[in-house]
C-alpha cells in the first residue's frame, strides 16, 4: 500500500483534496462488521461503542445508515475545540485528534451535527475516523461495498 | 478476559426482592462445554429436577452466548435454553440479530432467570446495573409496540431488546421470544416460559469489549473465514435469495415441501413464494445479522392489496413451507403479512403454519366443522381464515385456545381421529422438510433433541443433493445404509457450532478446520476439528441425558407421524414411505454408533469416555 495519496498519484499539487468514507444506505445490511473492524484496528478489541463508525437504524428498519466523519472542509469540531486538539492534514485530507492536547471535554461531540466524533469511555480522548491513514479497515471489511473511500479533487 | 468470553454469569431470581446476583464465569464449565448450547445443556441438567413442570418457577431460562459471540467471527449468535412447554424436553432456540452480542458487551456470557415475578416485570441491564422493573404497562402489547414503548421509556433508540407478545403472556405453547423486531428465537415455546415468569422483556445496553487469546492469529483466521464465505457458491445463494432462494426449488422439486399438511411433497404454486417472486413483490434491502457477511435476510414493503404499506421481513423458507404450502397459500403479500403478524403477536411461524394446516385438513375431512371453529370456514388456501386463526391462537380465543396447545395436544382434544393428521414428533410440529424420499431426514427429525426438528442434522445434502461429507461421499437416496452415520456426524458437528455460537448457514462457506482455528485462537485452547467434534458429541449426550431423565427412549424416538408412513403421492421419490421395520434398523444403527443401549440410553462406558461421568 503506498503511503500517501501523493505517492498513489491521486493528488495533484495545489488541489484541495477531500477524502472520506461515505456510507451508502441502499447497500448497507446493518451487520456492524465495520464497527468491529474499526474498534479492532484502533484498540485491539471488539467494542462497537469504541468504534469511529456506527450504524443508525431509521424509518422503522427500512433503512440503515452508516455514520462516519466526512472529513469536513468546514469542520465544526476543529472550530469548536478549545485546545486546538483537532487538526486537518491538508495533504492527506484527514482530520485527526491530537491525543496529547485532547482533554476529553466533549465539546466536539456536542457540536458535530452527524455524531461522527465522541469521547472514548476508556481513554477519555475524542475518537473519530482517521481513515486508518489511508486504507480504512471498515471499507476493506464491508461485505456489500456499502462503504466507499471517496477521493475528491477541486 | 482475553479468551473470547465476557467473564461473568448473571443470575436473576424473579421470586425474590433482591434476586440479582453476579458471579464469575466458571472456566471449567467453559473448557468442558464451550458455550451456547453446551452451557445450556449442562446448566439445565444440573439445575432442574426431573419431571418439573415447564411453567414451574424452577424452570430456568438460560440466555447463553459462546466464545465467538460478539467477535468479528462471521455469523455469530446466541441461544435460549429452557425446558420446553411444547415437548417437556430440553430445548434450545437460536437467534441472530444483535441482542446476544449486546449481553456480552454488557459483560455477561450467560443470563440465568428463575423464579416468578408477582406482577409483570421487565429486566433492564445497563452494563453492571441490573434492575427488575414493573411492566404492567407493557403487558398486552405486541412485540413491536413493546420495542417502541421501552425505547421511549429508557430514552435510547439503540438499546437491544428481546420480548414476548400476547401469545407468550397467555402461555401459548408455541410462543416465541422476539429479538429486536427482525429475529426470533422461535421454536419450542420459549416465549411461554418467559410469560409464565411474568417476564415481558429484557432490555440491554452494553459498552464493554471482547478480547481474544491470540489476537494476531484470530485476525488472520477471521479474514480467512470471510474469504471462504465470499468464494462459496453456497453462501452466495443465501446472499442473493435468502433461504427461499437457496432451498425452496430444491425442496419442491425433490418432493420434500410440506403441501396441504404434508399430504403431498410438491406444491404446484410454490414458485409464487420463491425468492424471485419475493424479490419482485416485497424486498427493498438486504439485512445482515451481527457480523454476518451472508445477509440471508431481506427487508421490504407490501405494495398492493389490503396489507399495502406494511414493512416486512423476508418470508423465510420454513415460513413459506408451513404458513404457505402446508396451508396451500400462495399469495406472497398475504403470506408476508401473516408472518409479520406471527412475529408481532409472538408465535413461531413453523409451528403455527403446521397447526393451521392441520386444522384445515381436519376441516376438509369433516373432523372440524363450522360449529367447532367459531363459524370460520377453514378451507385450504384461504388466507383470511389463516390470519384470523393466527390471532385466535395468539389470544387463545375459541378454537384458538385448543390449537394454542400445539398440534399434539390439540389433536387429542379434538379426537375423532385427528391424531392421524397431526404431524409432529414428541410434541414438536414438523418443519418444512417432509422426510418421505429422504430417509436420513426422517432419522434426523426423530432423533433431534428438541423434537421434530431440521436444524440439528440435514441429511438431504448428502442423500439428495450429492454433497460429500468429511467421512464419506454422497449417499444413495432411498436406502437406509449409512444414514445413521451421517446423522450422528451432523448432530455432533452442529452441536459444536451451536456452542460457539454460530449460525448453521455459515457452513455453506466456512471450512471445518477454520471453525476449529477460530475457537482455538479465541480461547487459547488447542482445539482441532477432531476435538471440536468431541465437544459436539459430549454436548449432544448431555442434552440426551436430560431427555432420558424426562422419560425419552426408543419408543418416543420411533414414534413417527402416521403421515410419514403413507406413500408420498408425487415427485421423484413418489411412493416412498417409512416402514417400522426399516426405521427400527436405522435406529439400531444410530444407537450403536452413539454408544447408546437398545433403549436409546447412553451407556456408562460412553459417558465415562465423554467425561460426563467419573469412574
Amino acid at each position: 500500500m503506498p503511503n500517501s495519496p501523493r505517492e498513489r498519484g491521486d493528488v495533484m499539487t495545489g488541489d484541495l483534496l477531500r477524502r472520506y468514507v461515505i456510507g451508502h444506505f441502499d447497500l448497507c445490511t446493518g451487520c456492524r462488521i465495520c464497527e468491529l473492524a474499526c474498534s479492532w484496528t484502533k484498540f485491539g478489541t471488539y467494542a462497537p461503542t469504541r468504534s469511529a463508525i456506527h450504524i443508525e437504524v431509521r424509518s422503522k428498519g427500512l433503512m440503515v445508515q452508516p455514520i462516519v466523519c466526512s472529513q469536513c472542509e468546514n469542520a465544526y469540531c476543529i472550530k469548536a475545540c478549545p485546545f486546538g486538539a483537532i487538526e486537518k492534514n491538508k495533504e492527506l485530507g484527514i482530520i485527526r485528534v491530537i491525543d496529547d492536547k485532547c482533554t476529553g471535554c466533549g465539546l466536539c461531540a456536542k457540536v458535530c451535527p452527524i455524531s461522527a466524533i465522541k469521547v472514548d469511555n476508556k481513554t477519555k480522548k475524542a475518537i473519530k475516523c482517521d481513515l486508518c491513514g489511508g486504507d480504512p479497515a471498515c471499507v476493506r471489511h464491508c461485505p456489500t461495498k456499502a462503504l466507499e473511500l471517496l477521493n475528491r479533487r477541486r | 478476559m482475553s479468551s473470547g468470553y465476557a467473564g461473568k454469569i448473571l443470575r436473576i431470581d424473579l421470586s425474590k426482592k433482591n434476586g440479582v446476583r453476579k458471579e464469575p464465569l466458571n472456566l471449567n464449565l467453559a473448557k468442558e462445554f464451550l458455550g451456547g448450547k453446551g452451557f445450556g445443556a449442562k446448566l439445565i441438567y444440573d439445575m432442574l429436577g426431573p419431571k418439573t413442570d415447564p411453567y414451574s418457577p424452577n424452570n430456568p431460562i438460560l440466555y447463553c452466548t459462546g466464545p465467538l459471540t460478539a467477535t468479528l467471527a462471521p455469523c455469530n449468535r446466541f441461544c435460549i435454553v429452557t425446558k420446553s412447554p411444547l415437548t417437556g424436553l430440553f430445548s434450545d432456540s437460536y437467534a441472530g440479530g444483535y441482542f446476544g452480542q449486546e449481553l456480552k458487551f454488557a459483560g455477561y456470557d450467560i443470563v440465568i432467570i428463575t423464579g416468578k415475578a408477582e406482577k409483570p416485570v421487565y429486566l433492564s441491564i445497563d452494563d453492571g446495573e441490573v434492575e427488575v422493573k414493573p411492566a404492567s404497562h407493557l403487558w398486552g402489547m405486541d412485540t413491536y409496540q413493546t420495542y417502541d414503548a421501552l425505547k421511549k421509556e429508557l430514552g435510547d433508540e439503540t438499546i437491544k431488546i428481546s420480548c414476548i407478545g400476547p401469545a407468550g403472556e397467555k402461555l401459548v405453547r408455541i410462543a416465541l421470544v422476539d429479538c429486536d423486531t427482525h429475529r426470533q428465537a422461535g421454536r419450542c415455546g420459549t416465549g411461554a416460559v418467559m410469560g409464565s415468569k411474568n417476564l415481558k422483556a429484557i432490555a440491554v445496553r452494553g459498552s464493554g469489549e471482547i478480547s481474544v487469546a491470540d489476537p494476531k492469529a484470530f485476525e488472520k483466521i477471521v479474514w480467512r473465514a470471510y474469504e471462504e464465505i465470499k468464494k462459496s457458491p453456497g453462501s452466495q445463494a443465501y446472499s442473493k435469495g435468502g433461504t427461499p432462494g437457496a432451498l425452496l426449488s430444491f425442496a419442491n422439486d425433490q418432493g420434500l415441501y410440506p403441501t396441504r399438511n404434508f399430504q403431498d411433497g410438491c406444491f404446484e404454486k410454490a414458485e409464487n413464494l420463491g425468492s424471485e417472486s419475493q424479490s419482485k413483490n416485497l424486498w427493498l434491502r438486504e439485512f445482515g445479522c451481527f457480523a454476518c457477511p451472508i445477509h440471508c435476510s431481506k427487508i421490504g414493503m407490501i405494495r398492493k392489496g389490503r396489507f399495502s404499506g406494511a414493512i416486512v421481513d423476508i418470508i423465510e423458507y420454513e415460513t413459506t413451507g408451513l404458513l404457505g404450502g402446508s396451508c396451500e397459500i400462495s399469495d406472497v403479500d398475504a403470506l408476508a403479512y401473516a408472518a409479520l403478524l406471527c412475529d408481532k403477536l409472538g408465535i413461531d411461524t413453523i409451528s403455527a403454519g403446521n397447526i393451521i394446516g392441520f386444522a384445515m385438513e381436519c376441516y376438509q375431512k369433516g373432523i372440524l366443522t363450522k360449529k367447532d371453529t367459531d363459524g370460520l370456514e377453514l378451507n385450504f388456501g384461504d388466507y383470511e381464515a389463516q390470519i384470523r386463526l393466527i390471532e385466535k391462537i395468539a389470544y387463545r380465543e375459541g378454537i384458538g385456545d385448543i390449537l394454542a396447545e400445539g398440534v399434539m395436544r390439540a389433536a387429542e382434544r379434538i379426537g375423532r381421529g385427528a391424531r392421524n393428521l397431526a404431524v409432529h414428533i414428541k410434541g414438536m410440529e414438523a418443519p418444512a422438510w417432509g422426510p418421505r424420499g429422504s430417509p436420513g431426514m426422517g432419522l434426523a427429525l426423530a432423533t433431534s433433541d428438541r423434537g421434530c426438528d431440521h436444524q440439528k442434522a440435514w441429511p438431504p445434502a448428502y442423500e439428495i443433493a450429492g454433497e460429500s461429507w468429511p467421512f464419506g461421499g454422497p449417499l444413495d437416496r432411498l436406502t437406509i445404509e449409512g444414514k445413521a452415520k451421517v446423522v450422528k456426524w451432523e448432530q455432533d458437528h452442529l452441536a459444536a457450532l451451536y456452542s460457539l455460537v454460530v449460525c448453521e448457514f455459515s457452513r455453506t462457506g466456512i471450512s471445518n478446520d477454520t471453525y476449529a482455528d477460530l475457537v482455538s485462537s479465541a480461547t487459547g485452547w488447542e482445539i482441532d476439528y477432531h476435538k471440536l467434534l468431541e465437544y459436539g458429541e459430549r454436548i449432544w449426550n448431555q442434552a440426551r441425558l436430560f431427555n432420558v431423565r424426562e422419560g425419552i427412549g426408543r419408543k418416543e424416538d420411533a414414534s413417527l407421524p402416521k403421515r410419514f408412513k403413507e406413500p408420498l403421492p408425487s415427485g421423484p421419490a413418489s411412493g416412498h414411505r417409512f416402514t417400522d421395520e426399516e426405521f427400527d434398523r436405522m435406529l439400531d444403527d444410530y444407537y450403536a454408533l452413539r454408544g447408546w443401549d437398545g433403549e436409546g440410553k447412553p451407556t456408562r462406558d460412553k459417558l465415562i469416555k465423554l467425561g460426563l461421568l467419573s469412574t
